[in-house]
C-alpha cells in the first residue's frame, strides 16, 4: 500500500484498517502522521465531550411542540413568523416592513409621521425598554380608519401576481447567494389610513385641529423570502409612503402629535430636529442594539444596519423603498451584490 | 398542525437540543431548535425522506447555534474583555467547587470560541463526529461525499487544536 491519505488515516482512527496499520508499522513518516491525526482527534473528542458539562436535564418535547399548535388567534403574518433573530437583523425593514407589512406599524407610522413624501432616511433611536405601546396609544386621540388597508400580506405565486396586488412591478432578483431557494412571495396592496382628530377625545387638542384628518397613503409592498442554508433572506420593495392633511396645516398636526406625552421625549426631539421633515422618512432603531451608517446602495443613498444576529440594507431608488435583510450568516457585501443585481 | 411536522418534531427535537446545547449552552439551545423547526414547518424539505430532513435540521441547528454564539460573543465583547482582565482575580477569589465551576465555564467558552473560529464545514464535521454521528450522517448534513468527511475532520481537528491553544487564558 502506498502512503495513505489523511482521509484514510482519520478513518483508521475511528475504525481500524489493517492495511493502514500495516503500512504505518513500516513507514516512519506515516506513523508520525497517524500519531498526529490520532492526537488531534482525541483532543477534539475530549474538548467536545466537555461541552456536556452544562448538564441539560430532560427536554419537554410535548411542551415545545405546543408552540406550534394552531390557536384561535389570527395567524401572524409571515414576516412576524420569522425567527426573532431576523426581526432584529432586518431592522432595515423597520419602515419597509414595520410600516407597510404590519397593520400596527401602519398605524404607528400614521401616528407619528406628520407629513411628507419620503425622499431620504434618517435614523431616530428609541429605547427598546420603552417600545411603541405609547405611540400606539396615540390612536386613542383620533378616529383611526384602517378599513382600506389589508390586515396582512397575501402569499402569491410569483412576481406577476405580486405586481397585481402591490400595484407596481417588483424588481427581478438577478443575483442570489449559492444555494438560495425561494420560500414564498408576500404582497400587500396599497391603501389609506385616515386619522381624524377630535377634541372630545383629546381635550388639549388645539381648536384649529378639531376635525382635521391625517391621510396616510400606505404603499403596496412585495417581500420575497429565501432560504439560504436554513437562514432567512428577505428582499423587499415598497412604493412611496405619503402623508397629507385635510382641514389643517400639516406642520400644526406634526407639532401637536410630537408634543403628546405618548411620544417619548427623546424620540420627539429627534423628529423635531429633522429640518427637511417633509421629505425625510425616520427609521426607528433601538438604541444600543443596532449599528447603522449612511451608505450608498446600488448607486443610491441608503442605510446599512446590523446587529449581532443579522444585517440589512435600506435604500430608495426610482420612487421605491428597497430593503434587503438576512440572518447573520450573510454579510453586508453579499447583500450589496443582491442589491446591485435588482432589475 | 401537520402530522408530518409533528412526527419529525417528536423524533428530532431532543436530539437537536442536545446538539445545540453543545454550542450555545443550555439556556439558548431550545430557542435555536425552535427557530429551526419554525423554518422547517414551511420548508419544502419537510416532504423529503426522513434522512434528508434530519440532515437539513442538523445543519440548520448547528448554523443557528453558531450564529447565536457569534452574536452573543459580539454583544458581550466588552464584557468578555473585562472578564479576561479579571480572570486571575476571579480565580483567586474562588475555592473548591466554586473554582472548579469557574474553570469549567471558562473552558467551555474557550472550546466554543475555538469551534466558532473554524470554517463552517470543518466545525460541523467535528461537532457531529464527536457527538456520535456516523460518517454518512455527517456527509449528508454538510453536503459532501462520505469520503470527504475524513479530510474535513482531519483539517478541522488540527485547526481546532491550534485555535484552542491560541486562546490560552
Amino acid at each position: 500500500m502506498s502512503c495513505p491519505t489523511d482521509e484514510l488515516l482519520r478513518a483508521h482512527v475511528d475504525v481500524a484498517d489493517p492495511a493502514v496499520a500495516q503500512h504505518a508499522d513500516g513507514c516512519t513518516t506515516c506513523a508520525r502522521r497517524l500519531d498526529a491525526v490520532r492526537d488531534d482527534a482525541g483532543f477534539a473528542a475530549a474538548a467536545v465531550a466537555g461541552l456536556d458539562g452544562d448538564g441539560r436535564a430532560d427536554v419537554d418535547v410535548e411542551a415545545a411542540l405546543q408552540a406550534f399548535a394552531p390557536t384561535s388567534e389570527p395567524v401572524a403574518t409571515r414576516a412576524s413568523q420569522l425567527p426573532v433573530s431576523i426581526a432584529a437583523g432586518v431592522v432595515a425593514l423597520a419602515v419597509a416592513v414595520l410600516l407597510v407589512l404590519t397593520p400596527t406599524g401602519r398605524e404607528a407610522a400614521a401616528d407619528f409621521l406628520a407629513g411628507f413624501r419620503a425622499e431620504r432616511f434618517e435614523v431616530v433611536t428609541f429605547d427598546p425598554e420603552q417600545p411603541m405601546q405609547g405611540l400606539e396609544a396615540l390612536g386613542a386621540i383620533a378616529d383611526v380608519d384602517v378599513a382600506d388597508v389589508e390586515q396582512r400580506p397575501t402569499e402569491v405565486d410569483g412576481l406577476d401576481a405580486a405586481a397585481a396586488v402591490a400595484g407596481f412591478a417588483p424588481s427581478d432578483v438577478a443575483s442570489l447567494p449559492d444555494g438560495a431557494t425561494l420560500r414564498s412571495i408576500q404582497a400587500s396592496a396599497p391603501g389609506m389610513v385616515r386619522l381624524r382628530f377630535r377634541a372630545d377625545q383629546a381635550p388639549d387638542l388645539p381648536a384649529e385641529l378639531d376635525g382635521a384628518t391625517l391621510v396616510v397613503s400606505v404603499p403596496g409592498a412585495v417581500a420575497s423570502m429565501y432560504d439560504v442554508d436554513g437562514q432567512a433572506l428577505l428582499v423587499g420593495e415598497a412604493g412611496q409612503l405619503a402623508v397629507e392633511a385635510e382641514g389643517a396645516d400639516l406642520a400644526a398636526i406634526r407639532a401637536y402629535v410630537l408634543s403628546r406625552p405618548e411620544v417619548p421625549t427623546g424620540l420627539a426631539q429627534q423628529l423635531l430636529a429633522i429640518d427637511d421633515w417633509t421629505t425625510t422618512l425616520p427609521i426607528p432603531v433601538p438604541v444600543d442594539d443596532i449599528v447603522w451608517q449612511d451608505t450608498t446602495v446600488a448607486g443610491a443613498p441608503g442605510l446599512v444596519l446590523s446587529d449581532p444576529l443579522g444585517a440589512g440594507l435600506l435604500w430608495q431608488a426610482d420612487g421605491r423603498i428597497h430593503a434587503i435583510g438576512a440572518e447573520g450568516g450573510l454579510d453586508v457585501d453579499v447583500l450589496r451584490e443582491i442589491a446591485d443585481g435588482l432589475r | 398542525m401537520d402530522d408530518r411536522f409533528a412526527d419529525v418534531f417528536h423524533r428530532r427535537y431532543a436530539e437537536l437540543v442536545r446538539l445545540a446545547a453543545r454550542v450555545t449552552g443550555d439556556t439558548e439551545a431550545e430557542d435555536v431548535v425552535q427557530e429551526a423547526m419554525t423554518t422547517l414547518s414551511t420548508h419544502a424539505v419537510l416532504e423529503r425522506p426522513d434522512d434528508e430532513v434530519a440532515a437539513w435540521l442538523r445543519r440548520v441547528t448547528i448554523n443557528g447555534a453558531f450564529n447565536r454564539l457569534r452574536g452573543r460573543r459580539r454583544a458581550d465583547a466588552r464584557t468578555r474583555r473585562s472578564a479576561a482582565a479579571e480572570w486571575p482575580l476571579r480565580v483567586a477569589d474562588q475555592s473548591g467547587p466554586q473554582l472548579a465551576q469557574v474553570v469549567r465555564s471558562e473552558e467551555r467558552a474557550r472550546v466554543r470560541a475555538a469551534l466558532a473560529a473554524l470554517p463552517e464545514r470543518q466545525r460541523t464535521c467535528l461537532l457531529l463526529r464527536h457527538s456520535g454521528y456516523r460518517y454518512a450522517e455527517i456527509a449528508a448534513a454538510v453536503g459532501v461525499s462520505t469520503g470527504s468527511v475524513g479530510v474535513l475532520l482531519t483539517r478541522g481537528e488540527r485547526a481546532f487544536r491550534r485555535q484552542y491553544e491560541e486562546l490560552e487564558p
